[in-house]
């Protein structure tokens, strides 16, 4: 092979491989078990490898004390800290506790919003995993009037 | 299955709402009745960027709403909404920032 071609062959590679770093992570890919796990202290571990959290006010988790209606139950989830990397969503009456994760993006503000399903009153745990890899965690007690997980 | 969005910036910062249509099913495991079917993920892109990756679960209701903001946008610019759920079924959708 000569010199210039194999040159560029190396160039090829290293392209590809960049190509493949960026944006590469998928929390369904590579922790498919945490989705799976019916106890949510199991979820956390498996999604992060300890169940070691602070209990600060860096992450916060917004929903009704009473839900009415279980199938639908208003949730917001929010971090004040910079640079986090990502954040769980735990619902610990339900048969897979772990119910959303997010990726966080840089210039996305870390403040999301959508509806959960509850199948019975409980505690909703939000975990917030910081710059450092260290979790932060929010928990909030929903009581639950209809259970909402048939369907 | 649809997806309807309103998306609106103001000064630099994109307020995205959407309404996926889906079904969001649990199947049996969840006490329903029929085979899961659910959104297990769901990405918006902003220029080729990623700017919202979610891993949803049956645990998201039925048709999911879906709220978040990002900043570097103007209007007129497109945002990309893509989801893919358990069965492997994929949608994809282009919204104009107002």
């Amino acid at each position: 092979m000569k010199r210039r071609k194999f040159i560029g062959l190396g160039f090829a590679t290293m392209a590809v491989t960049a190509l493949q770093t960026v944006g590469s992570a998928n929390i369904l890919k590579d922790h498919p078990k945490a989705f799976m796990d019916t106890k949510p202290e199991d979820a956390i571990k498996d999604i992060y490898g300890t169940t070691s959290v602070m209990k600060d006010d860096k992450a916060s988790l917004k929903l009704p004390d009473i839900a009415e209606n279980g199938g639908a139950v208003p949730v917001t989830v929010s971090t004040s800290l910079e640079n986090a990397k990502t954040m769980t969503l735990i619902i610990d009456g339900n048969p897979h506790p772990l119910a959303v994760a997010w990726d966080l993006q840089e210039g996305t503000i870390p403040k999301f919003s959508t509806r959960i399903k509850m199948r019975k009153t409980g505690n909703v745990r939000l975990i917030v995993e910081d710059a450092n890899g260290k979790l932060h965690e929010a928990i909030k007690q929903v009581k639950v009037t209809v259970g909402g997980c048939g369907g | 299955m649809g997806i309807k969005a309103i998306a609106k910036v103001k000064k630099d910062i994109a307020t995205v709402k959407l309404l996926v249509k889906h079904p969001m099913a649990s199947g049996k495991i969840g006490g329903g009745k029929g085979d899961p079917k659910y959104i297990n993920h769901l990405t918006v892109k902003h220029g080729g960027r990623v700017v919202y990756d979610m891993y949803p679960t049956s645990a998201v209701s039925k048709n999911p709403y879906i709220k978040f903001a990002f900043k570097g946008a103007k209007k007129g610019d497109t945002i990309t909404v893509e989801w893919k759920d358990n069965t492997g079924a994929t949608q994809k959708k282009d919204i104009k920032l107002k």
